[in-house]
């Protein structure tokens, strides 16, 4: 095993954090937010991202992109996490690459990964329905006259919805939404936007086949990626906690001299580390073992929901007051972290198809 | 750039460590002295121990890498424990740091051909956790130190050959600058050992009483006085030889729990499914967190690994108890007899074939369990020194 960052890896992390410290500070973050030209923030964001050659770090040089592996995507969005930034970068550039790369013919390919690599085109992927739950067998075999996909990541503002559906049996297929009516449905994580996205299955431009297998290892690397965003925010969390009981003083002294916050503090870290070596090492197992990712993703999902939770509630926790106020940033590391939790998976269904691999169910 | 795979070399090292415990791994009891000490010099004459110390000493000179293949296929032969560990992984260590060249010399290879059992003298009844607070007197006389005082919890004392010691040398120093190290021949009058039967009926540990115990100064580590400084570097060291370690057993114990699980008669419950889930998620995680912070583990980083293998092996061993159902309180009849009588044990749950089943059970490892966030330094104190020493937070 090794988990060192390579000099390449070192300068994405490096450049990655100093960008975002200064295009996606939380001023910009709450302009998003708040302001009537929220959007504009977000979108400003996006150029400057693409122009990095971010939204095509994945896909390959066949298409114009970086060519790149997930444990090098992991880096990078363990910086992204930690800055909040927006769900793009997580639909287009890691949920929508895997899904074409993996169903779409090469021809499809060709005519969309290259826009999506530079950016120019948005793109988003729609996959679990209402009562479908986490599981792709669950999805409808026959969709019917009209399919419906919820939890779709940034679906207001991208360009190309895909939809991917069962097509009976363990087959699937992925497919552009055109005409799709997006409604905007609202998760506690108010920094990212999701959405319900209906289509006529008549309107259903099939770019290609795959299996439920294929379907369930997009779900997995888009869950890695999620994973490394969620130890990144993490990381965030325990710094900004950190500073915080150095300088905060009562009893006369800074409250980090006592041990009951230390204590907690030293949880906050365990819990990083751990959860960090989950992320490298499923996205490595991506990267170069296929075969075994599906046990990899569960490891490294279940232990970044418990560290983002955990670490997100310790961090209000020792902030006192000023941590429950919604000024401070913490809520908003916790509600990336609570809505992540159910996304791709939570903990107990990651258990469960661990408990399940190991024959103990 | 491959990050799972082994590179040509490793995988070379590898195979022919394989081969060699495929071929020469024995089946021993964990109270047999003799044969466990054979099976130590067996290994060191092929060249498996000491895999990082230098060659001069009878170490291999490799690095890290080499260690922990080693440690990923010591788990999967499940070879005995090595007897002794204290030597190997603590005193060796500190003597390689901080040791005169004669000293080297003079301990490193029988440490490593188990000629020599060491043990480690730093806890006495009134310094656990406050190790400063160590009251065993160090008077100079001459060319010798005369030596009166207690330690406790002192791992293989009762087979322990030498003594990897700290004494207080200046009583009236402020409290962490008269302290001294010193390496004290177990055999030396006035030395004398009692067992120290714990909670599951063994006697790993012992008392060891110093009464006027004559030391040359020739056997002082370091300067006289800088014994705290040389504690706390045996302290780095062992954490961080302790959690390569751990990592190992961890493997073995989940792999136990997994045999365990598969034997019911009775498939587990949801819930107890995805508890045992949960711990391979965790020793998965731990495992690799070893590996992933390597070159951070001589340092503070090393408790972040120790506090949480601590609380993950005592959450396995009660799964594994709990996976009995109402027979989990259940002993083997004459459990803790078979034990009582125990003249050396080690301070290791690695499990061999003809091990008394009672200390194979999960009863044992529950209780043994215990100990995990005691010894080695308490979960509180590390967590402390995580917030301090790591993290940054102020100390007053």
């Amino acid at each position: 095993m090794d988990f060192s960052l390579n000099e390449e890896q070192v300068l994405l992390r490096d450049s990655a954090r100093e960008f975002l410290g200064e295009e996606w500070p939380s001023a910009e973050l709450r302009r998003m937010l708040d302001a009537a030209d929220g959007a504009a923030a977000a979108q400003a964001l996006w150029s400057k991202m693409s122009d990095l050659g971010w939204p095509g770090l994945l896909v390959s040089e066949d298409y114009d992109g970086l060519g790149l592996g997930m444990f090098d995507l992991a880096v990078l969005m363990e910086e992204t996490g930690a800055a909040l930034i927006p769900g793009t970068l997580h639909a287009s550039g890691l949920l929508a690459v895997s899904a074409l790369e993996a169903m779409a013919t090469q021809e499809s390919c060709q005519k969309y990964l290259p826009d999506i690599a530079e950016g120019k085109l948005k793109a988003t992927v729609g996959i679990y329905e209402p009562g479908s739950g986490w599981t792709p067998m669950m999805l409808a075999p026959d969709a019917g006259e009209v399919v419906t996909k919820r939890y779709v990541p940034d679906g207001a503002s991208a360009d190309l919805i895909l939809f991917v559906n069962r097509t009976g049996g363990n087959g699937a297929q992925i497919a552009i939404a055109h005409e799709a009516q997006v409604e905007d449905i609202y998760s506690m994580d108010v920094t990212r936007s999701l959405s319900q996205v209906t289509c006529s299955a008549d309107k259903l431009e099939v770019l290609g086949e795959g299996t439920i297998a294929d379907v369930q290892a997009v779900i997995d690397r888009a869950a890695i990626g999620l994973s490394a965003e969620l130890i990144g925010s993490s990381a965030r969390v325990l710094d900004m906690t950190v500073e915080y009981v150095k300088s905060r003083k009562q009893f006369g002294r800074a409250v980090g001299t006592f041990q009951a916050v230390q204590h907690k503090a030293a949880d906050m870290l365990i819990g990083i580390e751990k959860g960090r070596t989950g992320v490298y090492y499923a996205a490595a197992v991506a990267d170069e073992r296929p075969d075994d990712l599906a046990r990899a993703a569960s490891v490294a999902k279940a232990t970044a929901n418990q560290t983002a939770v955990s670490v997100g509630e310790l961090g209000i926790q020792l902030h006192g007051g000023l941590g429950f106020t919604w000024e401070q940033d913490l809520h908003l590391y916790l509600k990336r972290a609570k809505a992540a939790e159910f996304t791709y998976g939570d903990t107990k269904w990651h258990l469960d198809r661990i408990a399940h691999g190991l024959g103990l169910s | 750039m491959t990050r799972l795979q082994d590179t040509p070399a490793e995988a070379a090292f590898r195979d022919r460590l394989r081969t060699w415990l495929e071929a020469n791994t024995p089946k021993i009891g964990k109270h047999d002295v003799a044969a466990l000490k054979a099976w130590q010099r067996k290994l060191h004459e092929a060249g498996w121990l000491g895999l990082t110390w230098p060659a001069e000493y009878g170490g291999q000179g490799l690095g890290f890498r080499e260690q922990a293949i080693f440690n990923e296929e010591a788990a999967r032969a499940r070879i005995p424990p090595n007897i002794n560990n204290i030597g190997l992984m603590i005193a060796g260590p500190a003597l390689i740091a901080v040791g005169s060249e004669a000293h080297k010399k003079r301990y490193l290879p029988k440490i490593l051909s188990a000629e020599e059992i060491w043990c480690q003298g730093f806890s006495e009844p009134n310094a656990g956790s406050d190790l400063a607070a160590l009251q065993t007197r160090a008077v100079d006389d001459g060319d010798d130190y005369v030596i009166t005082g207690q330690k406790i919890w002192t791992s293989n004392s009762l087979i322990a050959d030498y003594i990897w010691l700290l004494v207080r040398t200046d009583p009236n120093a402020p409290r962490h600058k008269g302290i001294t190290a010193l390496v004290v021949d177990m055999k030396s009058p006035g030395v004398t050992v009692k067992p120290l039967r714990q909670i599951t009926g063994e006697a790993e540990f012992g008392e060891v009483f110093f009464d006027e115990v004559r030391v040359p100064k020739a056997n002082r580590v370091g300067a006289e006085n800088d014994g705290w400084i040389i504690g706390m570097k045996t302290f780095t060291r062992e954490r961080a030889n302790l959690s390569v370690a751990l990592s190992v057993r961890l493997q073995q114990q989940f792999d136990r729990l997994l045999d365990s699980v598969r034997n019911r008669d009775v498939p587990l419950d949801p819930q107890q499914a995805r508890e045992v889930a949960q711990a391979y998620v965790d020793s998965q995680c731990l495992t690799l967190t070893c590996e992933r912070m390597a070159d951070r583990l001589f340092g503070f980083e090393s408790s972040v690994v120790k506090v949480a293998w601590a609380e993950m092996n005592q959450r396995l061993q009660r799964i594994g108890l709990s996976t009995l159902g109402p027979d989990a309180p259940l002993l083997s009849a004459g459990a803790f007899d078979q034990v009582g009588d125990t003249t050396a044990t080690f301070g290791t749950e690695a499990l061999s074939e003809g091990d008394e089943s009672y200390a194979k059970s999960w009863q044992f490892g529950y209780l043994r369990a215990r100990a995990n966030s005691i010894e080695g330094g308490t979960s509180e104190i590390l967590r402390s020194v995580i917030a301090e020493r790591v993290l940054g937070l102020p100390r007053k």
